[in-house]
């Protein structure tokens, strides 16, 4: 959170999001980054494999109206691609348990 | 690692239908047959599930209901939304598939309306294919449905087939069976054309 001070203006890159972080309050976490984020006018990356931070993530962004995006990078023949999932989108997701991972 | 094979249908009623035939002709294994409660939440969940990780192939099995070509578009309207360019304007009579757009992560489709994606009607409509042709039990199962007096007459007349088909069941050697377990009992014979037509789509989707 401090971090995201610190970045006021800028990006704020957080790796494995969900690291140190109970599954129950992750979604609070979330909320608190959209918050600050929105605060300081900070854009936040941040990048997990774990279905509780993305179970977490919709929670969040449910309640922040298009401010939120899960982008999926696979690789496929030495390309990258993504797949973009809306608000919406992500909805579905976690409800019908839609691997995104 | 294959990819996933996953095959979405309405309600349970179709998934037991679809598990039995599958079992009963040999189709298989798919990753998943996954009824999404009903129409509305089955359109809405699609194209979420087109963008699965490591989906191979999706197929649906919905309903015509009173409207072949409104069911149809529906479908084809979130494939191009998705990003499918070669998606035709009509469904194929025989079940219409759509190869993998070139270059991304989208899954084969398959689509199949029932009961044989040119008529309008419902999974019973399909179930009626079934029924052993020239049956006298069918023909008064028939007459009885079609003369309940008026003002006992409860059901829609899209639920018609539902009544005939369940009545049918009712009056079998085992009365009641569900729809599913009927076909593994030969109260309703899967050995028609009408089956084979289905076997084959998903043959064709999914283990081509």
């Amino acid at each position: 959170m401090l971090s995201l001070v610190n970045a006021q203006g800028g990006l704020l890159l957080i790796d494995e999001f969900e690291n140190g972080l109970h599954h129950t309050v992750q979604s609070e976490v979330w909320n608190g980054i959209f918050r600050l984020a929105n605060l300081m006018n900070v854009q936040v990356f941040a990048t997990s494999h774990s279905w509780d931070a993305v179970q977490a993530f919709q929670k969040a962004a449910a309640n922040n109206a298009d401010q939120g995006v899960l982008i999926r990078l696979t690789s496929k023949e030495s390309q990258i691609i993504p797949t973009y999932f809306r608000e919406d989108e992500l909805a579905v997701a976690t409800r019908e348990n839609i691997e995104v991972r | 690692m294959p990819g996933k094979k996953i095959l979405l249908v309405e309600g349970t009623d179709d998934e037991h239908v679809l598990k039995h035939i599958c079992g009963e002709r040999g189709v298989g294994p798919l990753d998943e047959i996954k009824p999404q409660g009903d129409v509305t939440r089955l359109l809405e969940n699609f194209p979420v599930r087109l963008k699965e990780s490591d989906i191979e192939a999706l197929g649906v099995v919905i309903d015509a209901d009173t409207d072949l070509t409104a069911r149809w578009q529906s479908l084809r309207d979130r494939l191009v939304r998705a990003g499918y360019q070669s998606v035709p304007a009509e469904p194929s009579p025989a079940g219409t598939i759509i190869s993998s757009p070139k270059d991304t992560l989208l899954p084969a489709v398959g689509v199949w309306i029932m009961p044989d994606n040119q008529a309008a009607g419902i999974l019973e409509d399909f179930l009626r294919f079934l029924v052993p042709a020239g049956s006298r039990l069918f023909a008064h199962v028939e007459s009885s449905v079609a003369n309940i007096p008026a003002e006992e007459q409860r059901f829609a007349p899209l639920a018609r087939p539902k009544a005939i088909i369940h009545t049918w069941l009712a009056w079998q050697a085992e009365p009641g069976r569900p729809l599913g377990t009927s076909i593994t009992a030969r109260f309703l014979d899967s050995n028609v054309a009408q089956v084979d037509a289905l076997v084959r789509w998903l043959n064709d989707l999914f283990f081509r």
